[in-house]
């Protein structure tokens, strides 16, 4: 797992309150207990904070699995 | 019927026989059967959306500038609203506008005359194709999707028959490809593709048939039996009052859940006859804990529209302001929801209502949880699955008093309706049908809640196909049986025909 990936899981197991919770690239709000459309509000603004970036409205209309999540936080960082 | 049916048995022998030309004669079965039910003026419609949609698309993925880009999306968008708003809409909107204006004195003449027949414009399917195409251009905007440049395939995923009159409103990302699978391989001998076909067939072709007759038995037999209570109630509702009252409402919530879901599940069995897998719209919704999860089960298709297109973007829009961010566009969501089923202030205050809903139930979150575990200190099993059925029930509850404002004809209607309930009558009105048509009611809630309860248990119809021959041929049959013999003899239509 990349660090990006390490911190963005600690991220999840805060937010959703799971602590043995195992992010991969595919997984949805399906596969995540606790994933809506209201609690993505709360990991977005988790993500911009702990990251301090902060996503376009077209990255996050267009985020629709962990994988999608993890390509914006990398292009920031990159760019 | 009849002339359905062996139109369908023809389309499917050609679908199979020439793969190659296969989307030729889908489109062309499903003008013809768009042209059958709307008539041509909405086929019309349809053909124009159709190429504006294409067009445009092709556009947004052409210009690289991301102003000009958002610009010709936002267009494309109000150009695409535009038959919805002046065929469905625009009766409403002016009555209103002109009510307004003679309230505040403005003035006693009308501003804006629209002829009265337009009030009565039937707008079939309208809704859900001019969804389905503002889905596609955003998804272009966002490059989810690469525009499609068959225009054949295109028209296609607009217009698939089983899916035009009542949904699912399917995403290109998932149609249009399920749609090209229907071409043969280059890369495989024609042997290959025949058996492979064959088997596909023969798997697909037993789930359609289940898929068939259980949304027929959901329709004929529990829905429009149910609507025999129903709509009495609703045509002499002065004459119910007290707690009787609850059985059309509870039957009402039966009867447009069966009504719906069994027009999906026909409809997902017949694209199943041409290898298509439509999207499920529904996940026992009377199950769900609370109003939030019901919309997860309820018209899914709908609800992940309105959740991408119009919750996410303006929560995100506000979301430094977290709880202010979230039920607005809870409530904006659900304000379009009822505006989305029709030009009338009952749908839009079933729509609000079931978003004040949610945003109530996420202020009392945390007062909600102290009550229940003051209520229920440990989380036994026992504990688990009373505060399981409580929430059911409550859930439920909620959910049927806003089937009240849909389904009444007017607002001071639905009120009394609700008032009714808690009024005491001296002598207990009786409901006006036979005891038989009340066994055969609550036969049909019985058997939807077993087969349900199955489906949540993760036993499937795939489970039936396991079983030896002689148990699904008489499954098959009680069903068949009961579709022939416990129907009403009456011609009845769809409720969500008029979204």
């Amino acid at each position: 797992m990349s660090s990006t990936q390490d911190e963005l899981n600690k991220i999840f197991r805060e937010v959703f309150n799971d602590n043995s919770l195992v992010i991969s690239e595919e997984m949805t709000s399906a596969s995540v207990d606790g994933w809506d459309s209201m609690s993505h509000v709360n990991l977005i603004l988790a993500i911009e904070d702990k990251f301090n970036i902060k996503f376009s409205q077209k990255e996050l209309m267009r985020q629709r699995n962990i994988g999608d999540l993890l390509m914006d936080i990398r292009t920031k960082f990159n760019s | 019927m009849l002339i359905y049916l062996i139109s369908l048995l023809i389309l499917v022998i050609l679908h199979y026989s020439f793969r190659k030309f296969s989307w030729m004669f889908l489109l062309s079965a499903s003008f013809a059967f768009y042209a059958s039910i709307a008539g041509l003026r909405l086929l019309c419609t349809l053909l124009l959306l159709t190429i504006i949609t294409y067009l445009f698309a092709l556009l947004i993925e052409k210009i690289t500038e991301e102003k000009k880009k958002l610009f010709i999306l936002s267009s494309a968008i109000l150009i695409i609203l535009l038959p919805l708003i002046i065929l469905k809409y625009s009766y409403f909107l002016t009555s209103n506008i002109n009510l307004l204006f003679v309230y505040l004195r403005f003035n006693t003449v009308p501003i804006v005359t629209i002829p009265k027949d337009i009030e009565t414009i039937y707008t079939i399917g309208l809704s859900f194709y001019t969804f389905q195409a503002i889905s596609y251009l955003i998804d272009t905007y966002l490059e989810i999707v690469k525009p499609e440049k068959h225009l054949g395939y295109f028209s296609l995923y607009l217009s698939f028959f089983p899916k035009i009159l009542q949904g699912p409103i399917e995403r290109a990302d998932l149609l249009i490809p399920a749609l090209k699978w229907t071409r043969p391989f280059k890369d495989q001998t024609q042997n290959k593709i025949s058996i492979l076909t064959l088997n596909d067939f023969i798997a697909n072709a037993r789930i359609a048939f289940l898929l068939i007759i259980w949304g027929a038995f959901k329709k004929f037999v529990i829905a429009d039996r149910l609507g025999l209570f129903v709509d009495e109630f609703y045509s002499n509702h002065d004459s119910y009052k007290g707690i009787i009252s609850l059985i059309p409402i509870i039957f009402y919530s039966f009867q447009i859940y069966c009504d719906f879901s069994g027009y999906t599940d026909a409809a997902l069995g017949i694209a199943r006859l041409f290898g298509i897998k439509l999207t499920d719209n529904f996940n026992s919704p009377y199950f769900a804990t609370s109003v939030a999860d019901f919309w997860r089960r309820w018209h899914i298709t709908l609800t992940k529209w309105l959740m991408d297109y119009i919750f996410r973007p303006i929560s995100m829009s506000f979301r430094k302001n977290r709880l202010f961010a979230i039920n607005f566009a809870i409530f904006i969501t659900f304000l379009v929801c009822g505006i989305w089923h029709g030009p009338s202030w009952n749908f839009i205050v079933w729509g609000t209502l079931n978003g004040l809903y949610i945003i109530f139930s996420n202020f009392s979150k945390k007062r909600r949880d102290k009550l229940t575990t003051y209520l229920f200190p440990n989380s036994s099993p026992a504990n688990k699955f009373v505060i399981q059925g409580i929430s059911l029930i409550f859930t439920f509850s909620l959910v049927s008093v806003t089937w009240i404002f849909f389904r009444s004809h007017s607002i001071e209607q639905a009120l009394k309706i609700i008032i009714n309930i808690f009024d005491q009558p001296e002598i207990v009105p009786r409901l006006k049908q036979s005891s038989y048509d009340f066994f055969i009611a609550i036969l049909g809630i019985s058997s939807l809640l077993s087969f349900e309860i199955l489906k949540q248990k993760g036993k499937t119809m795939e489970l039936l196909f396991k079983r030896h021959l002689i148990v699904q041929w008489v499954s098959y049959s009680i069903l068949l049986f009961a579709v022939i013999f416990l129907s009403i003899p009456s011609e009845t239509k769809f409720i969500y025909f008029e979204f």
